[in-house]
C-alpha cells in the first residue's frame, strides 16, 4: 500500500516530520494509521478497527519505550 | 496507468463500441479521437465520469452540476437520458473501463471497472438495487464484497477511489475544455482543497483524522469519559510547548551570542587594522600626539647627552691617542726628572746646612771644642774644607736615573704627579668604552630621527590620524557594548537553562505519572496527539500547495498563451478566482475577465500542473482543448500537451479544431488515432481505429 504523496514529497515530508516532532509521534505512526484507513476503504468492514488502531498505537508506545 | 480499453454498450449513440488503446511509449503518448459535433466526443468523456464513479461522477457531466450523488431519482433519470434510446430493454447499458499499468508503474495492477445499469421492458430504470451493478477487477481478480451491511455500490465506489483517485478530482484529469469557466469559478477555497487532495493524497489523512476522532470518542466512552490522563496529557503538552519555546529562545540567544562574538571578533580585527594603520602614520605610540611629541623631546635630550658623553670620550681618546706613542718615554722622563729634582733638593738642603753641620762638627772658638780645640787655626781650616768637600762629594755622582737637564722642567711637583695620573687614566680607557659612547650617540641620533619623522607625519596627516583615532575609539566603545550585551545574554541563557531544568523535571514527573496510568490511557494520549498531528498536516499543506500550483500553472500558462503574457504570473487567491499579475501591475486582473481561450489555456495549464506536481500516472483526457483558439495558439497548445511527460494524453476533437495539418506539428508524438462516425440512418456511432479526418 502506497503512503499518501505528502509523506514522500521532499518539502511536505519535512513539514509532516516537523509536525510529528511537535506532537512527539513518528511519521511512521501517521503512515500506519493512513495505511489502515486505506486498507479499509471500500471494504465496509469497520468492526475490529479499534483493535487495529490500538495495535498500531501500542506498537508505537512500545517502540518508544524500548528506544528510551 | 493508461486507458487500455473503453467498451460502451447502449451508451448514448454507441450501441456496442470499443476503443482499444495501445500501450503508450515515452515518445508517443498522444491519442487523437476525432468526432464531429454530436458524434460521440462528450459521450466518451461522460462515460469515464459515470463508468468510474457512478452517481458520484454525475456532477461533472454537463447539465448535472447540481447533483450531490445522493439523489437516486435524479441519477436514474440522468442514466436513462444517457441510455441509447433504441436499446433492447433486455440489454443493460454498460461501461467497461480498463486501466493498465505502463512499464513505469511496476507496483501497479490492472484495474477494470464494469458498471451496468438495468432497465425494465419499458426501458425504465429498474427499481432499487437491481438498477446498478459494478464489478471491479484488480489484477484480473474480481473483488468480492466483504461487507454484509453496506451498499455494494458505495463499497465499489470506495474501492475505485482507493485504486485510482477521488471522484471529485476527476475533472482535473478528464477535462472538458468547454468547462474551463466552471473550473475557474470553482477555484478558491474548494479548488485549493481539491488540489491538496490531488497533490498530496490528503483525503486519506482527513479520513485518518476522522477515524482517530471516532476512535477516541469510542474509547473515551468505554472508559467512562475523559479521565485524568487527558488533563495530565494537556498539562504535559503545555509544558512541552513551553519547553519548545524555551529551546527556541535558547537557540535564538545562542545564535545571537555567536553573532555577537563574531561581530566582536570582526570589530577587534578592524580595530587592530586601524591601529596598525595609525601606527604607520604616527609611529608605534598608537597615534597619541602628545606621546609622540614627548618622545621627540626625549630623543633630542638624549642625543645632546650622548653627544656630550661622546665629546668627553673623544677628548679622553684624543689625549690618549696624543700620548699613546710617547706616553712611556714621557712617563720615564718625568720620573727621571723627578729623581733629579729630589737629588737637587737633597743636595741643596745639605749644602745650605753645611755651616750648621760644620759648627757642630768644629765648634768655635776652638777652646769650646774639647776634641779638636788644640788644633791650629790653619789645620782646623783644612779640616773644615775637607768636610765641606766631603758633603759636596756625597751627591756626586747623582742618584741613578737622574737626568742631566730638565726637558720638562715646567712640570714639577704636584703638576708632574697629575700629568702622570692622567696618562695612566688615558691608557686604561679601552676601545670598548669609546665604542659604547659612539653607539649611544648613534642610537640617540636614530631615535631622534625616528621621533622627528613621526612628528613630521603627524603634522602632515593630522586629519587622517584623527579620523582613525575616532574610529578606533568608536570600535572600542562598540566592542565594550557587545561584551556587555553578550554578558547580558549569557546571564539570560543561564536563567533559561535553569528554567529548562525545572521544566524537564516536571515533564519527567508527568511522563512517569502517565506511564503508570496504564496502556489504554497511554494509547488515548498518543491517539489524541496523532489526531491533532493529522489535522495540523492538513492545515499546513494548503499554503505549500498553493505556492507550488501557482508556480507550475504560471509556467504552463505562459507556454501556451501568447506573448502578452510572457511575464505574467498567476496567483490563486483562497476565496476568489485566479488572478493574472503583470510586472507593471497596471494590467493585473482576474482571469475570468479574459477571453474564452485564455480561460481554456488556464484550465489546461492547471491540469498539466496538477499532473506534473503529483506525478500521477493516470491518463489525461481532454475534450476540445483548443476550442476557438487562433492559428498561433493552436500549435502551441497542442505541442504543450504532446510534449508533456504523461503516460497518455487522449485528445477528443473535431475537424475544425485539431485538423490534419495541425496534427503535423505533433506527428512524432501521436501513437494512435480514432475516428468516430455517427451514422444517422442507423442512429449509432461507429469507431474506426487508425483513421482520422482527411485533409
Amino acid at each position: 500500500m502506497k503512503a499518501p504523496p505528502c509523506f514522500e514529497d521532499t518539502e511536505t515530508k519535512r513539514v509532516v516530520k516537523k509536525i510529528c516532532d511537535e506532537f512527539r509521534i513518528d511519521i511512521d505512526l501517521l503512515k500506519d494509521i493512513c495505511e489502515l484507513v486505506q486498507e479499509r476503504t471500500g471494504e465496509g468492514r469497520k468492526f475490529g478497527v479499534d483493535a487495529e488502531i490500538s495495535d498500531v498505537l501500542s506498537r508505537f508506545i512500545n517502540q518508544r519505550a524500548s528506544e528510551s | 496507468m493508461y486507458l487500455s480499453r473503453l467498451h460502451l454498450k447502449n451508451w448514448r449513440s454507441y450501441a456496442d463500441a470499443s476503443f482499444d488503446f495501445n500501450e503508450p511509449t515515452e515518445r508517443k503518448s498522444v491519442v487523437l479521437v476525432g468526432a464531429m459535433n454530436g458524434h460521440g466526443k462528450t459521450s466518451f468523456l461522460m462515460s469515464l465520469y459515470l463508468g468510474l464513479f457512478g452517481r458520484f461522477g454525475l456532477r461533472h457531466c454537463e447539465g448535472f452540476a447540481g447533483s450531490d450523488g445522493n439523489d437516486a431519482a435524479y441519477y436514474r433519470k440522468a442514466i436513462s437520458d444517457y441510455r441509447r434510446t433504441s436499446a433492447d430493454p433486455e440489454w443493460p447499458t454498460e461501461i467497461d473501463i480498463t486501466l493498465s499499468p505502463t512499464l513505469r508503474d511496476k507496483d501497479e495492477e490492472e484495474v477494470r471497472i464494469v458498471r451496468r445499469w438495468h432497465f425494465t421492458g419499458k426501458n425504465a430504470p429498474k427499481p432499487g438495487a437491481a438498477f446498478e451493478e459494478v464489478e471491479i477487477y484488480v489484477g484480473g481478480r474480481l473483488q468480492r464484497n466483504t461487507s454484509l451491511d453496506k451498499d455494494p455500490i458505495i463499497l465499489a465506489h470506495e474501492r475505485v477511489e482507493r485504486n485510482l483517485f477521488q471522484a471529485h478530482v476527476a475533472p482535473a484529469f478528464f477535462f472538458d475544455g468547454e468547462q474551463a469557466q466552471k473550473l475557474i469559478e470553482n477555484m478558491g477555497g474548494s479548488g485549493i482543497k481539491r488540489a491538496v487532495e490531488i497533490m498530496f493524497g490528503t483525503k486519506i489523512i482527513e479520513e485518518s483524522a476522522k477515524l482517530m476522532k471516532d476512535y477516541l470518542g469510542r474509547v473515551h466512552n468505554a472508559a467512562g469519559g475523559k479521565r485524568k490522563v487527558s488533563e495530565r496529557q494537556d498539562e504535559l503538552d503545555r509544558k512541552l510547548i513551553e519547553r519548545q519555546e524555551i529551546n527556541d529562545r535558547l537557540g535564538k540567544m545562542q545564535a545571537e551570542l555567536k553573532k555577537l562574538e563574531e561581530d566582536q571578533e570582526s570589530k577587534e580585527q578592524k580595530r587592530n587594522q586601524l591601529q596598525d594603520e595609525l601606527s604607520r602614520l604616527g609611529g608605534g605610540l598608537g597615534g597619541n600626539r602628545d606621546a609622540v611629541l614627548a618622545a621627540h623631546a626625549k630623543a633630542e635630550s638624549e642625543q645632546t647627552a650622548a653627544e656630550k658623553a661622546l665629546a668627553e670620550c673623544s677628548r679622553s681618546l684624543g689625549l690618549a691617542l696624543a700620548v699613546s706613542r710617547l706616553a712611556t718615554p714621557i712617563q720615564n722622563r718625568l720620573k727621571n726628572e723627578e729623581v733629579r729634582e729630589e737629588w737637587e733638593g737633597l743636595k741643596r738642603g745639605t749644602l745650605e746646612n753645611k755651616e750648621q753641620v760644620m759648627s757642630i762638627a768644629l765648634p768655635e772658638p776652638p777652646e769650646s771644642d774639647p776634641l779638636l780645640g788644640f788644633l791650629t787655626q790653619e789645620v782646623r781650616g783644612k779640616i773644615r774644607q775637607r768636610f765641606i768637600d766631603a758633603l759636596e762629594r756625597i751627591y756626586n755622582p747623582p742618584r741613578p736615573g737622574w737626568v742631566e737637564e730638565y726637558l720638562l722642567g715646567h712640570v714639577k711637583g704636584e703638576g708632574r704627579a697629575k700629568v702622570l695620573l692622567q696618562l695612566a687614566q688615558a691608557q686604561s680607557q679601552g676601545a670598548e668604552k669609546i665604542k659604547a659612547a659612539a653607539k649611544r650617540v648613534r642610537d640617540s641620533r636614530e631615535a631622534l630621527e625616528d621621533a622627528q619623522a613621526k612628528v613630521a607625519r603627524l603634522e602632515k596627516t593630522p586629519g587622517v590620524s584623527q579620523e582613525l583615532s575616532q574610529e578606533i575609539a568608536r570600535l572600542t566603545s562598540d566592542i565594550q557594548q557587545d561584551i556587555r550585551k553578550a554578558g547580558g545574554i549569557e546571564n539570560e541563557t543561564k536563567k533559561f537553562k535553569a528554567d529548562l531544568k525545572t521544566l524537564n523535571e516536571e515533564i519527567g514527573r508527568i511522563q512517569d505519572e502517565l506511564a503508570r496510568l496504564g496502556p489504554e490511557q497511554q494509547r488515548i494520549a498518543v491517539a489524541e496527539r496523532t489526531m491533532r498531528a493529522l489535522e495540523s498536516v492538513l492545515e499546513k499543506l494548503e499554503p505549500i500547495t498553493t505556492a507550488r500550483l501557482e508556480e507550475h500553472v504560471t509556467r504552463h500558462f505562459v507556454e501556451i498563451a501568447d506573448r502578452r503574457f510572457k511575464n505574467a504570473t498567476i496567483s490563486l487567491p483562497l476565496n476568489s478566482p485566479p488572478e493574472l499579475h503583470f510586472p507593471d501591475e497596471r494590467h493585473n486582473r482576474q482571469l475570468q475577465g479574459n477571453s474564452g481561450f485564455e480561460k481554456r489555456a488556464f484550465g489546461i495549464a492547471y491540469t498539466l500542473a496538477l499532473a506534473e506536481i503529483t506525478r500521477r500516472r493516470v491518463p489525461l483526457v481532454i475534450d476540445t482543448p483548443l476550442g476557438n483558439a487562433d492559428s498561433e495558439y493552436r500549435p502551441r497548445t497542442l505541442k504543450a500537451l504532446a510534449n508533456f511527460d504523461l503516460d497518455q494524453v487522449i485528445i477528443l476533437t473535431h475537424d475544425k479544431e485539431v485538423e490534419p495539418d495541425l496534427v503535423d506539428h505533433i506527428r512524432g508524438q501521436v501513437s494512435q488515432k480514432f475516428l468516430v462516425e455517427y451514422i444517422e440512418s442507423e442512429g449509432l456511432s461507429v469507431v474506426h481505429p487508425n483513421r482520422y479526418f482527411e485533409r
